[in-house]
């Protein structure tokens, strides 16, 4: 039994080169969630961005970025606000 | 190398205000008043004859051998029980002292084999040596007459014999089980002549509830309780004082060895985070290191399918640095990256990440702290300024109420256990606060004021609610929390915590446990005088566990538990070197000391140090790694002593991830589930075969010293720097100690540890700098390390996980005390003989819905797949809570565990499984032919 999270092969067909944007999304919203009871909104916002800044690898960040950047609709509406104040970081080949 | 100083002062040290001088043979001496006369001889350099005695435990009078004299006073005093007192004059040695003690000890020798050709301690027990010390050549007695010397052996034990024919009654062995290790398993039964030593209710020692700690074998004066290796490999010829390679409690062993190979491991009575005591597994477990599955010659192969290969050291590492550049050349360089386990040193951990910043030019270095106490360090760094426990062990013997939470510690730190249940003998209070009733619950002499019983993942409700109860009722310490803590971010927090939702009657929906009970435990903790919190992987390994940390915190800080002996906020960390793997800078956003990596001028240090420019982007952690790995955007991993296919949650997750890596090197001491997907086997050291050092969770740096060579030839430093060479990238280093010194150079809260000091003094506890230069025992003294102390509001978030129709069981796991995480060294030992198999623990009602009986065999199953083992029928657990341990590959716990985590660190959500149970045909699978695992003796 393999649950549908598994692998990327089963998370809904996301045979492309990128982290899983649902799986991304779902860390983010619970980052988000505790950031929003611990401050003002102005405050979480900043609290949220900051702790992607510090704690995601540049990939998980240009995949939330570029998610949120789209519509982001899986991401709570603070969450995607403090995503888009996020810079993309560079490619690191 | 430290010095071993073994004396025995007869009785323990006495600590007073007050002194008395005293003359003993002549010899002026002033000690602490309340000092025995035989502790303060000993201390004057005049060793008097004893057996009962011993300086581990408090005296007990009986053998009479330790006579004294005393001007001024009628007849012979027993030296280990009479205080000393000022202008006493005492003879040690006299003319009827001499003939009194021949003739105690020609009694004891009547019922023992005289000639000391006959000891099995090959005369080197204490018995013999005191008969040939008081001058004993004969026993006039007749043999014939009635004795014990007839009586059968006790080898049950896989690693000690009780001989009843040689034990002399002396009790030391009795009361080293109540006294230090606090299990009460062994009394003398009967009276009089029948009088004899016996476990449980006249039980085989290995049938008795015996935790073999050992404290017995090190008390008896004679040769009735002896380790059967000593007996099977005869006396040591020397010992090397080293730190164990299990828990993080980090005890203070003397190996003692025979040429190179070990005799026994004794613990070291001047270790401090020990003091002397042991349990099963540093004491007995370390037999693994030679056993015949270690691997002894590096391996290699094409594909993971295909037969592993031996082959030169050179070619190995040739082959692996030539993949890892391969693989950065195709996928970027950010497509490999490295693991430590908490079993490597610090310098080990140091040299791995130092080889993924420097040679592999990203930040992509991850340890198991991830999977244990990262949300530790998040925690307790955000509220206090340092990710690390902020008090000494021996601070628990000053604490007056005791809260355990989400740890196990009589299972998983049972050295530090044995510490905690004396303090609570003396009168300490203590709240448990678990799903399970873990044996602190309720034992000998210990019996829980509270024991809050919660669902699992719902400590955050728990502990605001103890939070609320205090400032609601005016418990709150306002005098601590305005000189100490951030007074805006405690007015916030005030706010929140008053609120309904974290009120103890809201608690109660969430946790299960009766809105009073709450209240009263929140009560006994507020009030201490001296509260401290010890708490463990229950508490981390959850959605919320940096939450939970942080309103451990609050709690903490709320009642002024913080900056004082016998109170604080105190991780017991599972492995020997959790703390100091991440101290050295194994986690991917953090430079040695906690530091950022965006930080330049940290950066600018570390690369004038390395000669390289390194990344300023954090790197992924290990979950991460697995989720690039099956994007495609991770090809190869460098794992040193981890098994991540058995250790990390949802395994079929990991081994997709583990399949999908172009290059996998595994450097370990045996062959393990993760290196079935390794396409380079490098063979490492037992921390037997190497020098380094571990910093165990009390912030304790204690020396790992090699006692016998390594069996492949080389220690893992050795391996990594090898590995860097071939990268391109040398790292020299002629000695550990020069890792450490480069250690100390870069991190100021590590400036004055060096290996001259460790050596001198033991050990130290970082902080260890020009301000403390021995180091630091008790942290936040005065002021937080980040100034003023931060309360953050710390809202109860329900986890992912949910229960219901299809799967209404939560599955939780845990450790026990003979095993060691998954096993790989344990499982190699006569451990096997306490726990053969992981089993399921469910309650009566949920067995008998199930129609399950003790022993049948269940399939447990989960969203993330489905295993089977035995069940435990047990009212430990609640009802709707099972649990079950994680030692075995056969049982695969974490195929049934998920991919959830800490929202902070990543850190897995190991705690909270909502599984199905049911009756199954099905059995485990079989290991393959080339896994099975023999026990050794050790």
């Amino acid at each position: 039994m393999i649950h549908p999270k598994t692998c990327a092969v089963t998370r809904g067909g996301n045979e492309e080169l990128g982290m899983d944007r649902h799986h991304l999304a779902s860390m983010a919203n619970e980052i988000g969630e505790f950031f929003e009871s611990a401050a003002s909104h102005d405050e979480a916002v900043a609290a949220i961005a900051q702790h992607l800044k510090s704690f995601w690898e540049p990939r998980m960040r240009r995949e939330i970025i570029a998610y949120a950047a789209a519509g982001g609709g899986e991401l709570t509406p603070i969450v995607r606000e403090a995503v888009l104040t996020l810079k993309a970081p560079a490619e690191n080949r | 190398m430290q010095a071993i100083d073994d004396r025995d002062f007869g009785v323990p040290r006495r600590d007073a205000a007050q002194s008395a001088t005293l003359t003993i043979d002549g010899r002026e001496i002033t000690v602490p008043a309340g000092t025995a006369l035989i502790r303060a001889a000993a201390l004057a350099g005049i060793a008097i004859p004893k057996l009962c005695a011993t300086d581990s435990l408090e005296p007990f009078g009986s053998c009479r051998l330790c006579l004294v004299e005393i001007d001024g006073r009628k007849g012979f005093l027993a030296s280990c029980t009479t205080p000393a007192e000022s202008g006493m004059k005492v003879r040690t040695q006299s003319e009827a002292l001499g003939k009194l003690r021949r003739n105690v000890m020609e009694l004891y020798m009547t019922d023992h084999p005289l000639d000391p050709f006959e000891c099995k301690a090959g005369g080197a027990c204490e018995l013999h040596r005191m008969a040939a010390e008081v001058g004993l050549r004969e026993v006039r007695y007749p043999r014939g007459g009635e004795n014990h010397l007839d009586l059968k052996s006790d080898d049950s034990n896989p690693y000690f014999t009780f001989d009843p024919a040689r034990c002399i009654l002396c009790s030391r062995c009795v009361r080293a089980c109540d006294d230090i290790q606090g299990t009460f398993a062994l009394t003398i039964e009967g009276r009089g002549f029948a009088s004899q030593m016996t476990p449980g209710q006249h039980e085989r020692y290995l049938d008795s509830e015996c935790v073999s700690c050992g404290a017995c074998v090190q008390a008896c004066p004679t040769d009735a309780l002896m380790e059967k290796s000593a007996l099977e490999r005869g006396a040591a010829d020397r010992a090397i004082v080293t730190t164990c390679g299990y828990c993080g409690v980090g005890c203070s062993f003397k190996a003692e060895l025979r040429g190179d190979r070990i005799v026994r491991m004794v613990p070291n009575k001047n270790g401090l985070p020990n003091h002397g005591h042991s349990c099963v597994k540093g004491r007995f477990a370390w037999g693994y290191a030679t056993h015949p599955d270690r691997v002894r010659r590096p391996l290699m192969r094409k594909r993971i399918s295909d037969p592993w290969r031996e082959v030169s050291w050179d070619e190995a590492l040739r082959h692996a640095a030539a993949e890892l550049k391969r693989v950065q050349r195709q996928y970027g360089r950010g497509a490999v990256g490295g693991i430590t386990s908490s079993r490597c040193t610090n310098e080990e951990a140091y040299l791995v990440q130092k080889l993924v910043r420097a040679a592999f030019g990203n930040n992509n270095v991850d340890t198991c702290a991830r999977v244990c106490h990262s949300p530790t360090g998040y925690g307790l760094k955000t509220a206090f300024g340092t990710p690390a426990g902020t008090q000494d062990f021996d601070s628990i013997l000053q604490a007056d109420v005791i809260m355990v939470i989400g740890a196990n510690p009589t299972e998983g730190h049972p050295v530090f256990a044995s510490i905690m249940k004396r303090r609570l003998r003396e009168g300490a209070r203590l709240i448990v606060a678990d799903p399970r009733a873990i044996e602190l619950v309720r034992m000998p002499h210990v019996t829980a004021d509270y024991f809050l019983q919660l669902t699992p993942g719902t400590n955050v409700a728990l502990l605001n609610a103890m939070a609320h109860t205090i400032v609601a009722e005016g418990l709150a310490d306002d005098a601590f929390i305005a000189a100490r803590c951030d007074a805006d971010g405690y007015a916030r927090w005030r706010q929140f915590i008053l609120e309904e939702r974290n009120s103890p009657e809201a608690a109660e929906s969430i946790t299960g446990v009766p809105a009073d009970r709450i209240r009263g435990a929140a009560r006994l903790y507020a009030k201490g005088p001296n509260s401290a919190i010890y708490y463990g992987l229950g508490v981390t390994e959850h959605a919320q566990g940096s939450t939970a940390v942080l309103a451990m915190a609050n709690l903490a800080m709320a009642a002024g538990m913080l900056g004082r002996p016998g109170v604080g906020v105190n991780p017991l960390r599972g492995q020997n070197n959790v703390q100091g793997s991440n101290d050295v800078g194994s986690f991917p956003h953090e430079l040695t000391g906690y530091r950022h990596v965006s930080d330049p001028a940290l950066r600018a240090q570390f690369e004038a140090e390395w000669g390289v420019t390194l990344d300023p982007e954090p790197g992924l952690r290990i979950p991460n790694m697995f989720d690039a790995a099956l994007d495609g955007s991770f090809r190869g991993l460098y794992v040193e002593g981890e098994d991540i296919a058995q250790s990390d949650p949802n395994s079929q997750h990991v081994a997709a991830a583990l399949a999908a890596m172009e290059i996998v090197i595994v450097q370990d001491i045996f062959l393990n589930e993760t290196s079935k997907y390794a396409h380079v086997f490098l063979p490492g050291s037992s921390f037997l075969e190497k020098n380094g050092t571990f910093t165990n969770a009390e912030r304790r740096i204690s020396p790992v010293r090699k006692v016998m060579p390594p069996l492949a030839g080389k220690e893992d430093w050795e391996v990594t720097c090898a590995l860097a060479e071939a990268l391109g990238y040398p790292m020299r280093y002629g000695h550990p100690s020069e890792i450490m010194d480069e250690i100390a150079r870069l991190t100021p809260t590590f400036a004055g540890v060096s290996y001259e000091k460790l050596d001198r003094l033991g050990s130290v506890q970082w902080p260890c700098n020009e301000a403390a230069p021995a180091g630091t025992p008790v942290m936040h003294v005065g002021e937080f390390v980040r100034g003023r102390g931060r309360f953050l509001p710390t809202a109860y978030v329900p986890t992912l996980e949910k229960t219901g129709p299809r799967y209404p069981l939560i599955l939780t796991t845990g450790r026990i005390l003979t095993q060691y995480n998954v096993g790989t060294q344990t499982r190699r030992t006569g451990n096997v003989a306490w726990h053969p198999e992981d089993r399921l623990e469910i309650h009566p009602h949920d067995a008998e819905q199930r129609g399950v009986r003790e022993g049948d065999w269940v399939e447990v199953t989960s969203r993330a797949g489905a295993i089977v083992l035995r069940a435990t029928i047990t009212d430990r657990v609640a009802p709707g809570v099972v649990y079950t341990t994680f030692h075995h590959p056969e049982t695969g716990a974490n195929v049934v565990t998920t991919e959830n985590s800490d929202w902070a660190t990543n850190c897995p959500e190991y705690k909270v499984t909502a599984v199905q149970v049911m009756p199954t045909s099905r059995r485990p699978e079989r290991l393959p032919a080339d896994r099975v695992i023999h026990a050794a003796a050790s």
